[in-house]
């Protein structure tokens, strides 16, 4: 799985928030897909959830609605995929010092995830049931909060080395992606 | 280490747990649409014990009005602006809130819950009203927020209770050692070991 520099992952944000804040947004969910897509329980939970939403609306007479359930799934979408794809060294090289509470920011959700995934494995392991874990899952919640504010402390005495801004085949296509995402925003209107 | 670092990172982590639990509630059902009233009736049950915790968590004035501010910056931008006034009002009464009771403290995380609960309820069905328009399925009149007060009230005064059961429960595992414990340590010899 490739990283992304972090240049190239901000001017794909920027291009990514200002076509979905221009159009309805549909495009813009669309492009953004193919970076979550190893993740594909989440990408089917969004898919329930826009049928559902745009169902009600319709009951509803509100169908007007329907950007805003696709802009929200699409800053989900630009969440994991800045948590996720991103190459944090690049970013603590950008940022220096100040860049850390970002990255641990950043890190929080797919090491929470992780850890709650291991959670449910052990639970039903045991043959206990998922409800039963609502509280193990607090302490996690605080436990995983606290472990990266440790590290933060612990990483604040080193040396951030300069030198991995450097720009690979694939940070281009990312910004083209966003390139076109607006281009196609601006072009498709419905 | 540095206090106010550690603030931004607890309210930031806090917050988005909070809006990402809300959000698929309000987006997913699309809740503000169908009426303006359901939306708060969803957001204080799981959302609003995540606000609850990460503020007893914090344990710092300056937290709470930081969780505030992060949450109404989340929903600005996701277009849910009528839940904007809200957040950042109550941000600053939870604040005051913790300041005279204290954080940590049954009172103050029940009177915290309850403000937050009832701020944002009332706020954002005002707000709903005028920005969505009252022509939902439900309108929101008068009489309704009137005959709303009391649901909020019952479920801020039950998360707020919830939340400080799950913080003595934090504490009693062994998860969280500096700051004042006071009412806590208590509930440790009434209650026998962890299983």
């Amino acid at each position: 799985m490739r990283l992304f520099n972090v240049l190239s992952g901000i001017i794909y944000g920027f291009l990514m928030v200002t076509s979905a804040l221009l159009s309805n947004g549909l495009v813009t969910y669309l492009l953004s897909i193919p970076l979550v897509v190893n993740r594909w329980k989440v990408v089917v939970l969004e898919a329930i959830l826009i049928t559902v939403s745009t169902v009600l609306l319709l009951i509803t007479g509100r169908i007007y609605f329907y950007p805003f359930t696709l802009r929200g799934m699409t800053f989900l979408n630009l969440f994991l995929i800045a948590s996720t794809r991103l190459d944090k060294s690049s970013l603590v090289d950008l940022a220096g010092e100040r860049g850390v509470p970002v990255v641990v920011g950043l890190t929080y959700y797919p090491y929470l995830t992780s850890t709650a995934r291991e959670l449910l494995f052990y639970a039903k392991a045991r043959r206990k049931s998922p409800l039963s874990i609502s509280l193990p899952l607090v302490v996690v919640l605080v436990r995983t909060a606290y472990d990266l504010w440790n590290s933060y402390v612990i990483k604040l005495s080193g040396e951030f080395k300069r030198g991995h801004l450097k720009l690979g085949v694939h940070d281009y296509l990312l910004v083209l992606t966003g390139v076109v995402g607006l281009f196609l925003s601006l072009v498709m209107r419905f | 280490m540095n206090k106010s670092t550690r603030d931004v990172l607890f309210a930031s982590l806090f917050a988005v747990a909070a809006f990402a639990v809300d959000a698929a509630f309000s987006l997913g059902l699309s809740s503000y649409a169908v009426s303006a009233l359901l939306d708060p009736l969803f957001e204080f049950t799981i959302p609003l014990l995540l606000v609850d915790i990460g503020i007893m968590l914090m344990n710092s004035k300056v937290g709470a009005i930081e969780l505030g501010i992060i949450s109404a910056l989340l929903y600005a931008l996701s277009f849910l602006f009528f839940l904007v006034p809200g957040m950042v009002v109550s941000g600053i009464m939870m604040s005051v809130l913790g300041a005279l009771l204290g954080f940590r403290t049954r009172k103050g995380a029940v009177a915290n819950s309850t403000a937050f609960s009832l701020i944002n309820g009332e706020l954002s069905l005002l707000m709903g009203g005028i920005l969505l328009g009252s022509s939902g399925i439900l309108k929101v009149t008068n009489t309704i927020l009137i005959l709303l007060f009391p649901v909020f009230l019952i479920e801020g005064v039950a998360m707020g209770f919830l939340s400080f059961s799950l913080f003595s429960y934090l504490v009693r595992a062994g998860l969280i050692k500096e700051g004042n414990l006071k009412g806590h340590e208590q509930v440790r010899e009434t209650k026998g070991t962890l299983d």
